[in-house]
């Protein structure tokens, strides 16, 4: 092979090295995967309808321009739904002046024991910006179809717990951002830790 | 400096005392009972408007022989069950057991998400600071007591 030849076959080898490189350093350089699941591209939430212990109607539209934490539970539900509110209340604190462009809502599926008087006051021990609503079976299903979520009343279990029925529920913690498109799911058992730095970075990152 | 002829003795004995100490009493002041030791017993305080609690623990069973719990009670609340959360895949259930098997050697976790000891129609809402006390059945060991902590958590 001719110097010539011999050349321009190991530049050509450096280029190939050279763009390779460049490849990958991108690659590793891209931003990590968020621990919540990321709606990409943000979906918008329809909005919808409830009560939240006042005259008032809640709508979720009320809280365009804020960030939203939601999930759906019931005041009876003694271990998921006061483990998902403690883990909020740790982020919120933990948010710092941040928080105060957080707004969480409770929405009970459980509308028959959960009043709206009484999830105003279970809410509002976690918080003061925690929201406890619920409201008429077709206006809770929107919101839970408004999320693709789920849940199911076991009343034939009412005989066999003195608990009365239990309800199973997603446990999952939607994160809504102000225009009101989800961007986030939580799946439940999820560390604070972990939901706080996805909160610092989507919050952070809109300015 | 010369070592004594009966600091040797000495040394066992106090050691065996020791031993004896160590195995007289579990944390939270439970008797290990036929190897049951029961540890890190907690309920979350009451939220307001709610008459539902969870008891949380540890029990190991160290043992030669496998053990089951069968049952609790408490003066906080009207009734006591043991209750099991699942995750089906991201829905979560909840439904009362009525045993919980603590194999030799082994343990049972009753952690939030898991295993809980449900405190139904509790009389008065917990406060966080407050200890009450909470009865355990065993199949093999029998009745154990032990002391909850409320915490703020």
């Amino acid at each position: 092979m001719s110097t010539e030849r011999k050349a321009r076959r190991n530049a050509a080898r450096w280029m190939t090295a050279l763009a390779f490189g460049g490849l990958l350093a991108t690659a590793a350089c891209a931003a990590p995967a968020f621990h919540g699941v990321e709606a990409d591209p943000p979906a918008a939430v329809a909005d919808f309808r409830l009560s939240d212990g006042t005259d008032a109607a809640f709508r979720l539209s009320d809280q365009k321009g804020k960030w939203v934490l939601l999930f759906f539970g019931y005041t009876n539900c003694p271990d998921v739904c006061p483990l998902t509110l403690s883990h909020i209340g740790t982020v919120l604190r933990d948010l710092g002046p941040t928080a105060d462009r957080v707004a969480v809502v409770f929405v009970s599926v459980d509308p028959d024991r959960d009043t709206p008087d009484r999830l105003a006051q279970y809410a509002a021990s976690f918080g003061p910006q925690v929201i406890g609503v619920t409201g008429e079976r077709a206006e809770i299903d929107a919101a839970v179809e408004a999320f693709g979520a789920r849940y199911e009343l076991h009343t034939d279990e009412a005989a066999t717990s003195a608990s009365g029925y239990s309800v199973s529920h997603s446990g999952d913690v939607f994160v809504v951002d102000p225009e009101m498109r989800l961007r986030l799911t939580f799946p439940f058992g999820i560390a604070p830790a972990d939901i706080l730095a996805d909160l610092k970075r989507l919050i952070g990152a809109s300015g | 400096m010369c070592r004594s002829k009966r600091l040797l003795p000495l040394m066992a004995v106090v050691l065996m005392f020791g031993l004896a100490a160590c195995d007289a009493a579990a944390p939270n002041g439970a008797p290990a009972m036929a190897g049951i030791t029961v540890t890190d017993v907690w309920a979350r305080e009451s939220p307001p408007a709610s008459s539902m609690g969870a008891v949380y623990l540890r029990i190991d069973n160290g043992g030669p022989t496998d053990d089951v719990l069968v049952g609790a009670a408490a003066a906080v609340a009207s009734t006591v069950e043991v209750h099991q959360t699942t995750n089906e895949g991201g829905v979560m259930h909840m439904a009362k057991v009525d045993t919980v098997p603590v194999p030799a050697g082994g343990s049972a976790e009753f952690e939030p998400g898991g295993y809980h000891i449900m405190l139904i129609d509790v009389t008065t809402p917990l406060k966080a600071g407050e200890r009450f006390p909470i009865t355990l059945m065993f199949a093999n060991a029998g009745v154990i007591t032990v002391e909850v902590e409320v915490r703020a958590e």
